[in-house]
């Protein structure tokens, strides 16, 4: 019996969150649109920054016992191109700290990336060290928006069950769910530069659905 | 002078600015009405999300891209949101029901009242509470009526592809189709400000909005 405990316990810790998570893009894109509906509806996220913005990423975070994976997240990922909003991009989240400070274990994010080069470290699925980014927690709703907010790299929002939390971000790494994006984009070797680019496009029968979040983003 | 006096002791001895003691049955009522609009706008955001997948199940049924597999989910999607709209309609009737229960009780508390400018006041933010759920059970009458007709809709589109299901049915459906898809697109954006306006009418219940 220990030894079959000892074995689940092995295994559990082994098990990478991307496979515990990795969630299609029909299931994300209306998950995504909820979350940021509330952000809006609540007053907590700033649309004029949201409108300086360069991307967006749009993310469910879910905290894990100590010493059993960290945290995980699923959620997705858009730049802003010439033509409008960019289509969806599925990413995952593992490890760090990623608005998990305060001991909630389901945490609903948005990160307006506020300079391409943000756009492209999240579209190269980088490791976020601690240290590696200027991240702040973004002014609410109906707040001024001043330069300094405009020229950092991330402006942070965080919802737990109604609380707004303070920021802690880092020591994380962003993962590319290239299987979801295959999946929905209908090509097999699309790429996340691809969809931000709008080289590939949502898919007809897809943007109905999609056509939410670009709603909400106005 | 007076009022702005009447309402400084108030402040001083606890009482909310309408009048209300903290344990007035209007205020008891308040708190169960906006936990209920909690509860409705948990339920449309739910029915959203099924709309959502919906919309993906019929995009994908006109492209013929695993017709048979979409349409089963189309259904099952569908008989969800029936569920869920069955739900919004009991909830909307208690939210209702829970207005005129808390208006009820916040006149009965008026009528104690022996300080004719309190009563003024309150009599004034009674009818302002009246104005601002008009208004909000308006935007509800109006999306429940298009939620009706895109409901008969779907069904339609249920039922045909039911009778027949083939590439050639799938193809003929393509105008039903796309008119069902821009109404469930029209209804999600309704659905978001029908939920924005819930959500402003709420803090007017709770009575933490300058506008109560």
């Amino acid at each position: 019996m220990k030894i079959i405990t000892r074995l689940a316990l092995a295994a559990l810790i082994a098990m990478p969150g991307t496979t515990l998570r990795a969630e299609s893009l029909d299931k994300l894109v209306p998950d995504c649109a909820e979350i940021l509906g509330r952000m809006k509806r609540e007053d907590i996220i700033n649309m004029d920054l949201v409108n300086e913005a360069k991307g967006i990423v749009i993310l469910n975070v879910t905290g894990f016992s100590i010493g059993i994976g960290g945290s995980g997240g699923d959620g997705i990922l858009m730049s802003k191109t010439e033509k409008g909003w960019s289509g969806p991009v599925a990413i995952t989240t593992d490890g760090g700290t990623l608005g998990i400070d305060v001991g909630g274990t389901d945490n609903d994010i948005v990160i307006l990336l506020m300079n391409n080069g943000a756009v492209s470290k999240w579209a190269a699925g980088e490791n976020f060290g601690s240290s590696s980014a200027s991240a702040v927690m973004g002014p609410k709703g109906g707040a001024a928006v001043d330069a300094t907010m405009k020229t950092r790299d991330f402006n942070v929002y965080i919802w737990n069950k109604g609380a707004k939390l303070g920021v802690n971000f880092g020591g994380f790494d962003v993962n590319i769910n290239n299987e979801a994006n295959a999946n929905f984009y209908d090509r097999p070797l699309v790429s996340a530069k691809d969809i931000l680019n709008n080289v590939a496009e949502v898919p007809e029968s897809k943007k109905a659905a999609v056509s939410r979040i670009y709603d909400l983003l106005k | 002078m007076k009022n702005a006096l009447l309402v400084l002791i108030a402040l001083c001895i606890g009482l909310p600015v309408n009048g209300r003691s903290q344990n007035s049955d209007s205020l008891n009522i308040a708190g169960d009405q906006a936990v209920s609009m909690n509860k409705l706008d948990d339920l449309m955001g739910r029915a959203q999300k099924r709309l959502s997948y919906i919309m993906t199940n019929l995009g994908e049924l006109s492209d013929n891209n695993d017709a048979n597999n979409n349409f089963d989910k189309f259904k099952e999607n569908l008989d969800d949101l029936g569920s869920i709209r069955s739900d919004i309609k009991d909830r909307v009737e208690r939210v209702r029901d829970l207005q005129g229960q808390r208006i009820a009780a916040w006149t009965k508390e008026v009528s104690g009242m022996t300080d004719k400018d309190m009563r003024k006041i309150t009599n004034d933010q009674i009818d302002a509470a009246k104005a601002d759920f008009d208004a909000l059970d308006k935007q509800l009458r109006e999306v429940g009526g298009d939620a009706n007709d895109l409901m008969a809709l779907l069904e339609d589109l249920k039922k045909y592809f039911a009778s027949s299901f083939s590439p050639d049915s799938i193809k003929t459906s393509q105008p039903m189709v796309q008119k069902a898809t821009a109404s469930a697109q029209e209804m999600l954006k309704d659905t978001d400000a029908l939920r924005n306006a819930i959500s402003k009418s709420k803090q007017k219940v709770k009575g933490t909005s300058s506008g109560t």
